[in-house]
């Protein structure tokens, strides 16, 4: 199976949809990869609202309770050598998953996606030379 | 009857005719200026307002295998309908017990929605479809009608709808006024054949060429159809429209419009073609 993230496989092996033995595979030659963002549109009409939002996405809180299996299960972005050591204990005590590689393996060779400018090119591609040919 | 309609006459049916012209003036009107100061570089989305012709050059390759292929599909449908739609009218005319059937049915089918029809033909025509289960032909031998080279499903579905949209104008004037003519015809030793070359057909000529008129204008710029039974690519006229109109890229949005204006220019030559060759049918009735 294929999936976009591994993040909510804990869970669906912890509820029976896969089996026990499932496991991520990892790939010599490397992973795309990439970290979800929030934007805020330079004609937001509450450009001050929409930050204090971000911030709150950023909260050490709120991205352990993102990284928890439980919830999501999805990596941090935040760099927990700068955390408060109270905080940096919330992400450590975090189980380990008998399914999902640590962050460290994953990322190992992870390369960034291509881009914005070649999605329409590739779109175009794809429409003529495969659905088209 | 008054005599011939003088001044007055005129403006009285001018003003008849003004509640449905009002409307439609301004609605087409106003999509058309819109579209074409979009095209024109007048309206952009982002920067200054420039006159250009770029949005029509740029896509220029695309239009080149559009306008051909959306105008072969609006014939095929429209000849295929036009056929279908007389023949039924013809029946329908012949006798008056199974006229009734036949009127229901071809009233049935017009309010029918195109994207309704169009999932109905998909799920019947595709290789997975009902048709080829009902046959029992393996998906694998089952000619591509739906999304293959030669947009079958497309013009099966527009001729389909037409062609009871035409049954209906024709049958209604043949209803009307071919008995008697043809009864006439008959009495004065006129076969089978040629009552329908004579009479029949000349009856309903301009009705089925209006109606056709119609049918063709209607196909050349329709999307849903086209867009969920058609190949990826080429794309027929209004499917390019809707795509270079919602494309990321906001640059290509103009060529959109340009692309709209173009299928709009051309229906716009159909209608006065039709018309011209309509009023020589007319002469006659």
């Amino acid at each position: 199976m294929m999936t976009y993230g591994p993040a909510t496989l804990t869970d669906l092996v912890a509820d029976g949809t896969f089996p026990g033995t499932t496991r991520v595979l990892t790939l010599e030659e490397g992973t795309f990869g990439n970290a979800s963002f929030l934007a805020v549109p330079s004609t937001s009409g509450d450009s001050a609202g929409a930050l204090v939002v971000a911030d709150l996405a950023l909260s050490p809180e709120q991205q352990l309770a993102k990284a928890d299996p439980a919830t999501w299960g999805q990596f941090t972005v935040l760099d927990l050598d700068r955390l408060d050591p109270a905080d940096r204990r919330g992400f450590e005590q975090l189980p380990a998953s008998p399914v999902v590689p640590p962050y460290e393996e994953l990322a190992a060779n992870a390369q960034p996606e291509l881009s914005a400018g070649w999605v329409t090119a590739l779109d175009e591609g794809w429409r003529r030379a495969v659905l088209g040919g | 009857m008054s005599g011939p309609p003088g001044a007055r006459g005129r403006r009285t049916g001018l003003l008849l005719v003004l509640p449905a012209l009002v409307p439609v003036v301004a609605v087409v009107g106003a999509a058309l200026t819109s579209a074409l100061l979009a095209a024109l570089g007048l309206a952009p989305l982002v920067g200054e307002p420039r006159l250009t012709g770029a949005a029509f050059t740029a896509p220029a390759d695309q239009l080149a295998s559009a306008v051909p292929l959306s105008l072969a599909i609006a014939a095929a449908a429209t000849a295929a309908a036009a056929a279908v739609g007389l023949a039924l009218a013809l029946a329908a005319v012949a006798t008056a017990r199974r006229s009734r059937l036949l009127g229901a049915l071809s009233a049935a089918t017009v309010p029918v929605p195109h994207l309704v029809g169009a999932a109905a033909m998909g799920l019947l025509l595709a290789d997975a479809g009902f048709l080829p289960r009902l046959l029992g032909v393996a998906p694998e031998d089952w000619p591509a009608l739906v999304g293959g080279r030669w947009w079958v499903a497309v013009v099966a579905e527009y001729a389909w709808k037409e062609s009871a949209f035409v049954a209906l104008v024709v049958g209604g004037v043949l209803a009307s006024r071919s008995r008697s003519y043809g009864e006439t015809a008959a009495v004065l030793g006129a076969g089978r054949w040629a009552r329908f070359r004579t009479v029949t057909l000349p009856l309903a000529a301009p009705a089925l060429g209006a109606a056709s008129a119609i049918s063709f204008v209607y196909v050349l710029g329709s999307y849903e159809v086209a867009a969920l039974l058609g190949r990826a690519a080429p794309e027929p006229l209004p499917v390019l429209a809707v795509r270079l109109s919602t494309s990321i890229d906001l640059a290509a949005r103009p060529q959109g419009a340009a692309v709209a204006v173009v299928t709009a220019g051309l229906a716009l030559l159909a209608v006065v073609l039709a018309l011209r060759a309509l009023r020589r049918l007319a002469a006659w009735g």
